[in-house]
C-alpha cells in the first residue's frame, strides 16, 4: 500500500494530488479526512477505542481532552507517526494507509506536534526550509539566497517578522512556535494538524495564530486543532469533538454547545465531584518568604504558607514560577531576602538541607526528575528517608518492607506488589508514589509543581483528595500551576506571578480566570 | 482504571517486527541464566577441543589468573552501578605497584608498610578523579583519559623507567600463597566480591549508589549529595585497581610501569558482559563474576589450544563488542 502511495503522489503541487481523486469519490460534502474506528493498543494500555472523526474542508476543528485522553495518539496515527492496531483513515475519499510522515507531507498533511521538533542549532530560516531546501546551480549544494527568500516568503504570508539569521535554540518560545508552523507551510497544506499549538504563545501571538489559522481555513485547508484550553475552542473552532480515555464522546458544531457541557464530557463528572476541597482554618506559619530575590531573576518575592492551606501559584511561561519553586527547594540558590521555615531563617539551602527542614518538592517532569526508573516502587518510596531504615551503615529490609507497603495501601497505589518495577504504574499511581516519598520523610511543606500533569482522569480526583487530606493532617502545599481550574477549585490563596514578580495574590472567593490571567500578563 | 502512561512509544510502532528482536530482548533480560549458558559453552567446546582443559589443576589455574581482574572488575561494577566511569584504572594499578616498589627499595620501609603507601597513592588518584569530574564538572570518560596518561607517566618518573624486581618474602604472601590449598589471588577477589555485594546490597551506600545511577537529578531532589557520592566512587574504583596492581606485583615478582596496560579494557568488558548497565542504575557482583570467568575460560582456553597469543587481544575486544550489544539491546539501542 505504501509503496503505492508513493508512486501515485510523486513530490508536487498538492492541487494536482487532490485533483487526481475523482470529484464523485468524495463522499459526504467534502469530507477530506475520515477516521474510522481507530483502536490503538499499546503493551497494557488500548489509547484509543474505536474512534471515529471526521474533518470537513476549511473548518477548523478542535478536538479536547484531558492528559491521556488520546488526543495526541489519534493525530499521531493520521500523521503516520504510528501505526493504528485497527481502524481506517480515509484520506480525500480514498483509504489511505500512511506509513511514516514524509508520506504523509506528500499528501499533504502536516502536523505540528506539542513536543517542539526544531535543530536548535541550525538558524530559523534552515529550520523552516528544513527538509526541502532549495537547490543550487551544484547538484547537492544548497542555495542559501533561494532557502533566505523562501522562509521570507512564508513569513510575510503569516504576517510575523522574525530574525532569520537567529539560531532556532536561541529564539523565544512563541517565535519557535512560528518557525515550527512556518515549517510546515513550505509544503502545499491541505490538512494542518496542531498539537497543543498556543502552550507557549502570548496574547497577541495567540491572535495572530488564530488570524493566520482563519486565513487558510477560508482557502479550502482543513485545520485539526487540538487543546484543553476550553475558550480558545469558542475562540477559533468550527466543531468540536471531546476524546475521554481513548473513546470519542461526541463530536458537535461549536455553536450547538457550551463550555460546561464541554468540560462535563471531557471529565465525566460535575465540576463540584472533580475538586474534592474541604476548607479549613489555616494554623501556624510554616514558611515565609520575605523579598526573596535570585541572579536569574526573581524579585521580591513575599508570601507565607500556613499548615492546613493551599497556597497556589499561577503564572505563565517565563513568569518565575518554576524558578521560585527551585528556589524554594535549594535547587537554585537564593540571592537576596529571606527565607524562614518554621520561623527560623535558613542560609545556603540545599535539597539535602531542605528535606532536613521538612520540606518537601514534587517536580513537573516525574519521569526524569523525581522517579528512579530502574528502581521498585518500594525503592522509590523509602530513598528520600534511607535514615530510619538503617541500622548503622545497613538497610533493615523488613522495616523497609512493611513501610512501603503501608505507603501503597494508605496512598491506594495501584500495582501488583511494591517490589513491582516503577516502570510499570500509570501516571497517577508514580505521582503518588512521589508523594508517598516525601510523606516519609515526614514533610510538612510540600511542593508541588503541575501536580496531575500526564495523570487521567480518574487518578486526578485521586490526587486532589490525597492533597486535601494532608492539609487536614497539618501540612502546607505550595501548588505552582499552569492548570487555572485546578488552582481556582482548590487553593486558599493564589499567587499570580509576572516577570520575576509577585503580581498579586488573591483569596480563594475572589479570584477568577479574567482577574488571574490579567494578573499574570501585567508588567511587575 | 484504565492506566494511560506506560511503555516506551516505540512498542506500538513496531509491533510487526516483534519476532527476532524482541525474542533476543527477552532472553537478554534474564542475563543470568543466558551468561551462564555461555560459559558452560565455552567450556564445553574448550574441553573438547584438548582434554587438558577439564582438568582441576587448569581451572585452579583459571581461577589464579583472573583474580586480578575480578578484584579490579568489582570497583568498576560499583562505579559503573553509580554512573561513574573510569579509564584510568590500568594506570592507576602500575603507580600503585610502582609506589610501593620503590617505597620498598628506597625508603626502607617494610614490605606491609609498603603496600600501604601504594594503595593510598592510588587512593589518592581516585580522589583527584573525583576532584576533576565534580569540582571541574569534566565528563568522566575525558577526564580519566586524561588522568591515565598522567598516571601512566607518574608511573614511569618514579620508576625511572626500569622495571624493580623485589626477591623479598614479604611480597609473596598477596600473589603466591596458599590457604588451604587455595592460591592467594583467588582468595582476594573473593573477600572483595563479597564484601562488594554486601556493600550493594545491603548498605545505604549501596542503595544510593544505585539511585544516583538510575538517576541523578532525582537523587539529588531526594536529598542525596550526589557529588560526594561520585568522589566516594572513584576513590572505591582506585582502591579496587591498586589493589589488583599489588596482587599483580606480587605474582610477578617485580614492578614494571607498564604492567597492566590495556588491561582496563577486559576490566571494563567483564562488568559490562556481567550486566551492569553502561548508563548506569543495574548491575550485580555476582553477574560480574560469571563475567570475569568468561573472560578467563576464553584466554585460557585459546592458550591451552596454542592459539597465536597476538589474537588474544583480538578476542577481548571482540568480547567487549558483544559484551556492550547485549547491553544496548536491554536498554533499547544506540539511536
Amino acid at each position: 500500500m505504501t509503496r503505492r502511495v508513493r508512486q501515485q503522489h510523486p513530490p508536487g503541487r498538492i492541487e494536482d494530488v487532490a485533483a487526481s481523486y475523482a470529484a464523485d469519490r468524495l463522499m459526504d460534502e467534502q469530507v477530506i479526512l475520515r477516521a474510522e474506528h481507530i483502536t490503538m493498543d499499546f503493551p497494557g494500555v488500548r489509547a484509543l477505542n474505536e474512534v471515529d472523526f471526521a474533518l470537513h474542508r476549511g473548518e477548523i476543528h478542535a478536538i479536547v481532552g484531558e492528559n491521556g485522553a488520546g488526543k495526541s495518539t489519534l493525530i499521531k496515527i493520521i500523521g503516520g507517526v504510528y501505526r493504528s492496531t485497527s481502524g481506517r483513515v480515509v484520506l480525500y475519499g480514498e483509504e489511505t494507509r500512511i506509513g511514516d510522515p514524509r508520506e504523509a507531507q506528500i499528501l499533504g498533511v502536516r502536523v505540528i506536534h506539542q513536543e517542539l521538533n526544531l535543530l536548535p542549532l541550525l538558524t530559523a530560516a534552515e529550520n523552516i526550509c528544513l527538509g526541502n531546501l532549495p537547490g543550487g546551480r551544484i547538484p547537492g549544494s544548497v542555495s542559501w539566497r533561494e532557502l533566505k527568500r523562501e522562509a521570507e516568503k512564508i513569513l510575510s504570508r503569516m504576517q510575523v517578522r522574525l530574525d532569520l539569521e537567529t539560531p532556532a535554540g536561541r529564539l523565544s518560545a512563541g517565535e519557535q512556535q512560528i518557525v515550527e508552523i512556518a515549517q510546515a507551510l513550505t509544503t502545499d497544506v491541505r490538512i494542518l494538524i496542531m498539537d497543543e499549538p498556543t502552550a507557549a504563545l502570548n496574547r497577541s501571538e495567540v491572535q495572530k495564530l488564530f488570524d493566520l489559522l482563519r486565513g487558510m481555513a477560508k482557502e479550502g485547508v482543513g485545520i485539526v486543532y487540538i487543546t484543553h484550553r476550553i475558550s480558545e475552542v469558542f475562540e477559533i473552532a468550527d466543531r468540536v469533538t471531546v476524546l475521554r480515555d481513548g473513546v470519542c464522546i461526541g463530536s458537535m458544531l461549536v455553536k450547538e454547545t457550551n463550555e460546561n457541557e464541554l468540560i462535563q464530557m471531557m471529565v465525566g463528572r460535575t465540576l463540584d465531584e472533580m475538586y474534592p476541597r474541604k476548607w479549613g482554618e489555616p494554623t501556624e506559619v510554616l514558611l515565609e518568604a520575605v523579598n526573596l530575590s535570585t541572579k536569574d531573576g526573581l524579585e521580591d518575592i513575599c508570601f507565607t504558607l500556613r499548615a492546613g492551606e493551599i497556597l497556589g501559584v499561577y503564572g505563565l511561561m517565563g513568569s518565575g514560577r518554576s524558578r521560585l519553586s527551585r528556589a524554594l527547594f535549594g535547587v537554585a540558590p537564593i540571592g537576596g531576602g529571606e527565607l524562614l521555615v518554621h520561623g527560623q531563617p535558613v542560609s545556603s539551602l540545599t535539597p539535602h538541607g531542605a528535606r532536613r527542614l521538612g520540606l518537601g518538592y514534587l517536580p513537573s517532569d516525574r519521569k526524569a526528575e523525581a522517579l528512579i526508573m530502574p528502581f521498585s516502587v518500594r525503592k522509590n518510596l523509602t530513598i528520600a528517608n534511607l535514615d530510619k531504615y538503617s541500622r548503622g551503615p545497613f538497610l533493615a529490609d523488613s522495616e523497609e518492607m512493611a513501610s512501603a507497603r503501608d505507603w501503597v495501601d494508605a496512598l491506594r497505589i495501584s500495582t501488583p506488589s511494591v517490589e513491582a518495577s516503577i516502570a510499570s504504574l500509570s501516571g497517577g499511581s508514580q505521582q503518588k508514589v512521589i508523594v508517598g516519598r516525601w510523606l516519609d520523610a515526614r514533610t510538612r511543606v510540600l511542593i508541588v509543581n503541575e501536580p496531575t500533569r500526564g495523570i487521567d482522569v480518574g487518578a486526578k480526583l485521586d490526587i486532589y483528595r490525597l492533597l486535601d487530606d494532608l492539609c487536614r493532617s497539618g501540612v502546607g502545599v505550595l501548588m505552582f500551576s499552569s492548570e487555572m481550574p485546578e488552582l481556582l477549585a482548590m487553593a486558599d490563596r493564589i499567587l499570580v506571578m509576572s516577570s520575576g514578580r509577585i503580581t498579586g495574590e488573591l483569596a480563594h472567593g475572589q479570584a477568577n480566570q479574567e482577574i488571574l490571567f490579567e494578573r499574570a500578563i501585567a508588567r511587575g | 482504571m484504565r492506566q494511560m502512561s506506560r511503555g516506551s512509544q516505540s512498542a506500538g510502532a513496531s509491533q510487526e517486527k516483534r519476532s527476532l528482536v524482541e525474542n533476543i530482548r527477552r532472553l537478554a533480560a534474564k542475563e543470568a541464566v543466558a551468561l551462564l549458558i555461555a560459559l558452560i559453552l565455552l567450556i564445553a567446546a574448550f574441553s573438547t577441543a584438548d582434554p587438558n582443559f577439564a582438568t582441576v589443576r587448569n581451572t585452579v589455574n583459571i581461577a589464579r589468573s583472573v583474580g586480578v581482574l575480578g578484584i579490579s572488575a568489582t570497583g568498576v561494577t560499583i562505579g559503573l552501578i553509580g554512573g561513574v566511569f573510569d579509564l584510568s584504572i590500568a594506570s592507576v594499578a602500575d603507580l600503585a605497584s610502582v609506589v610501593t616498589v620503590m617505597a620498598y627499595l628506597q625508603m626502607g620501609l617494610s614490605p606491609n608498610i609498603a603496600m600501604l603507601m601504594g594503595l593510598t597513592a592510588g587512593m589518592g588518584c581516585g580522589l583527584l578523579n573525583g576532584i576533576i569530574v565534580t569540582r571541574f564538572r569534566i565528563n568522566p570518560i575525558i577526564a580519566t583519559l586524561g588522568t591515565a596518561g598522567i598516571f601512566r607517566g607518574m608511573a614511569f618518573l618514579v620508576s625511572g623507567g626500569l622495571s624493580h624486581a623485589v626477591g623479598s618474602a614479604g611480597f609473596r604472601w598477596l600473589g603466591r600463597s596458599r590457604l588451604l590449598g587455595i592460591p592467594s589471588p583467588v582468595i582476594i577477589m573473593g573477600i572483595v566480591m563479597l564484601l562488594g555485594y554486601v556493600i550493594l546490597r545491603y548498605s545505604r551506600f549501596g542503595r544510593h549508589t544505585y539511585a544516583v545511577g538510575g538517576n541523578p537529578v532525582a537523587s539529588r531532589l531526594a536529598g542525596i549529595n550526589v557529588d560526594r557520592h561520585r568522589l566516594y566512587l572513584f576513590v572505591l574504583i582506585s582502591f579496587c585497581a591498586s589493589l589488583g596492581g599489588l596482587v599483580l606485583l606480587s605474582k610477578l615478582g617485580t614492578a614494571l610501569p607498564n604492567a597492566a596496560a590495556g588491561t582496563e579494557l577486559d576490566t571494563i568488558a567483564a562488568a559490562i558482559l556481567g550486566g551492569t548497565a553502561l548508563a548506569g542504575g543495574g548491575g550485580t557482583i555476582q553477574g560480574t563474576l560469571v563475567g570475569v570467568l568468561i573472560l578467563g575460560t576464553l584466554r585460557n582456553g585459546l592458550v591451552i589450544n596454542n592459539v597465536n597469543p597476538y589474537w588474544q587481544e583480538i578476542t577481548s575486544g571482540i568480547a567487549l563488542i558483544i559484551a556492550v550489544a547485549i547491553d544496548r539491546l536491554r536498554s533499547g539501542g544506540y539511536r
